[in-house]
């Protein structure tokens, strides 16, 4: 299946280009992966249906233990809160940690979302386990090249707001995602203050 | 697909019996016509006809030489690819239809009735036949003609299956092009992109997010192939010179990294070739026009996004902007000897130039406020430009900027924003992605601003790339 020579022929590059189509049709219908998959490690989450990233903290990850072995219980906790209680993952849909936003073509950490950080680091310092992800996000204006940076930035300051107030650095990490995930997807002002964002992403809690 | 006959305008006239006995003719009204510049090439070409209008051209359905349905098909499918090969070009002015109807179609030259095309104004005729061979092949000829004195033009024959006809239908097109006007044409070109088609979902985030997986496509919108499968954010791909590997942005680890990835030829396993970590995030690769190397963004260790070039293996990781501002978007020029890049250093977004080591920097004087992904035609003759460039508060436009004579061209004027300029190897369109469809499509138009084309409906696309010729 594999053409060694750099220097197809008419005739070759055909045959590639149909190996090609129906390898990548298999895996569009959900066959095995194909031979140009990319490297990513398997789920680390073994029983969870949908395939995940893996999780920020780690780029490459062990493999996970084996499904059959049950997970052993945790000592029930004598008085439950929110972050025990919970998966990391309902904590950040419940948005455990507040967001904060900014204005348009800023990554300057306003009075409002000054409040929204001291919260969060108030939470940090009592859960001192957790670690995040900050991720910077634009509303879909100017464009996608920019708004990585310009995400980039912010999160960065989102992050130094934090470190400021006594959180040690290496909780942190941070990571752009530009315009690329709206939270809102209109094309209006609502929609685009709602986008200019950072999100404080829990990625360990214990 | 196998070429079964090849012939060049005199090798035709000389051996080929079975073709047009009519013998070839000095030319009385030839015209010399310079290709335009963006060719990047300086050969000159004998024309006929009207001077400097492409001829008239008619391009009926192929002649079905086997009455069953699958030739019909193959007819069909060669015709229509062939006459919209033929008119994005726009070397040729491809005749409507109406415009002949009545004449008899013929399944030899000899018997074409040149008079009556003559009279109707066609100046080549296109006769294709299309016959079932054995094995689910078909062969499919063309002869084009030119009707003043019934020489041939060009003929060609080749055989494949149906899912070949297309790519036959994009050689002839290329070759008619080559052979009759001198231009390189890009039908069998192909273009890189990112979409969210697949309607997947990125696992355990915050609110709902549509994974963006790589695709590549034919120049025309054709053979839509996945080439990424890891349901997270690959974006800002482009292609190898050779066109048989990818550079592209992932976040598949949770953080942006570069990937480089064979989609033709050898299938080998995806590298990291920036080793890429979450404090060593890269972002938006070109490979350098000889591909050796790759120009990227990177933030590494929390600093404002600086231009760093590293060999295709990983090796030779080099530095080459070192500013608190965000420098992005590095793209090689066509010699591999500059590199220009945006910046807001000087407070706004602008495009500045650099040698390959980082020295000799140098803002562009194109009087830009916000410009970004910036991109070089192709071509050694002179720097042109395409990028995006704020024209509305909310808005981008791709212009074009000749750094010789400081001319400035707006491609797109205002409808919908428009991002992401990539020329086509012939340089004569350009590539970008635009809002104006309602979701985010990819869209080409030619560097006279004419010609706006769709090229994607489904999902939303972005951050295409064009790839050098193919064969």
């Amino acid at each position: 299946m594999l053409i060694k020579d750099p220097m197809m022929s008419r005739s070759r590059f055909a045959s590639v280009l149909f190996v090609t189509a129906l390898t990548t049709a298999s895996f569009a219908c959900g066959g095995k992966k194909p031979p140009v998959a990319t490297p990513t490690p398997p789920p680390t989450v073994v029983t969870d249906p949908t395939p995940v990233a893996p999780p920020p903290t780690t780029p490459r990850p062990p493999n996970p233990p084996p499904p059959s072995e049950p997970p052993p219980v945790p000592l029930q906790p004598l008085a439950a809160d929110d972050i025990t209680a919970k998966d990391i993952d309902t904590l950040n849909k419940e948005q455990f940690l507040k967001p904060i936003y900014f204005a348009y073509d800023s990554d300057d950490v306003d009075a409002a979302g000054q409040a929204v950080v001291v919260a969060n680091a108030q939470l940090m310092k009592k859960y001192d386990k957790i670690t995040i992800t900050i991720e910077g996000h634009s509303d879909e204006r100017g464009t996608a090249e920019y708004n990585l940076a310009l995400g980039e930035r912010r999160a960065l300051s989102a992050k130094n707001a934090l470190v400021v107030l006594g959180i040690a650095a290496d909780r942190i990490k941070t990571v752009s995602y530009g315009k690329e995930f709206p939270f809102d997807p209109g094309h209006n002002d609502a929609a685009f203050e709602k986008n200019r964002r950072a999100h404080f992403v829990i990625t360990a809690k214990q | 697909m196998r070429r079964l006959l090849t012939f060049s305008i005199i090798a035709a006239a000389a051996t080929a019996t079975w073709l047009s006995a009519a013998p070839s003719t000095a030319l009385s009204a030839a015209d010399t016509y310079a290709l335009p510049q963006a060719q990047g090439q300086s050969i000159e070409v004998t024309m006929i006809g009207r001077p400097g209008l492409p001829p008239h051209i008619a391009v009926p359905p192929m002649v079905v030489l086997t009455a069953d349905q699958a030739t019909q098909d193959a007819s069909k499918t060669v015709t229509e690819v062939m006459t919209a090969d033929l008119k994005f070009e726009r070397e040729f002015d491809v005749m409507p239809a109406a415009n002949y109807a009545g004449i008899p179609s013929s399944q030899t030259v000899e018997g074409l009735p040149f008079d009556a095309w003559a009279l109707r104004g066609a100046e080549y005729i296109a006769l294709g036949t299309v016959k079932a061979g054995a094995a689910g092949q078909f062969d499919v000829e063309l002869r084009v003609m030119y009707v003043k004195d019934r020489r041939q033009a060009y003929a060609a024959a080749f055989s494949g299956t149906a899912r070949n006809l297309r790519k036959i239908a994009h050689t002839f097109s290329d070759e008619m092009h080559k052979t009759i006007r001198g231009v390189d044409g890009v039908a069998r070109t192909k273009i890189v992109f990112s979409s969210t088609r697949d309607g997947e979902r990125v696992g355990k985030t915050v609110e709902e997010r549509s994974a963006k997986e790589i695709y590549i496509m034919d120049y025309d919108g054709a053979n839509q192939l996945k080439v990424t499968a890891n349901r997270s954010l690959n974006i800002s791909p482009a292609w190898c010179p050779d066109g048989q590997c990818v550079a592209y942005m992932s976040y598949q680890t949770g953080f942006p990294d570069i990937v480089l990835q064979n989609v033709f030829g050898q299938v080998g396993r995806p590298t990291n070739p920036t080793h890429g970590t979450d404090r060593v995030q890269n972002y938006l690769p070109r490979i350098s026009p000889d591909g050796t190397k790759i120009a990227y963004g990177s933030t590494r260790d929390g600093q404002a996004m600086d231009i760093y070039v590293v060999n295709r293996d990983g090796t030779d990781e080099r530095r080459l902007t070192n500013n608190p501002a965000n420098d992005g978007a590095p793209t090689w020029s066509p010699s591999g000897n500059l590199i220009a890049f945006t910046s807001n250093r000087s407070g706004s977004l602008r495009i500045y130039t650099m040698s390959p080591d980082g020295g000799q920097v140098q803002a562009v004087d194109n009087q830009c406020s916000y410009c970004d992904r910036p991109t070089f035609a192709p071509g050694q003759r002179g720097l042109l430009l395409a990028y995006s460039t704020q024209t509305s508060p909310a808005g981008h436009d791709i212009e074009l900027f000749d750094m010789s004579t400081h001319e400035r061209r707006r491609l797109t004027n205002g409808e919908g924003t428009n991002e992401s300029p990539s020329f086509a190897p012939n340089g004569r369109h350009v590539l970008f992605f635009s809002s104006r469809f309602g979701k985010s499509q990819l869209a080409v138009v030619d560097i006279d601003g004419k010609n706006v084309r769709q090229l994607t409906k489904e999902g939303a696309n972005s951050f295409p790339n064009w790839s050098g010729f193919l064969k």
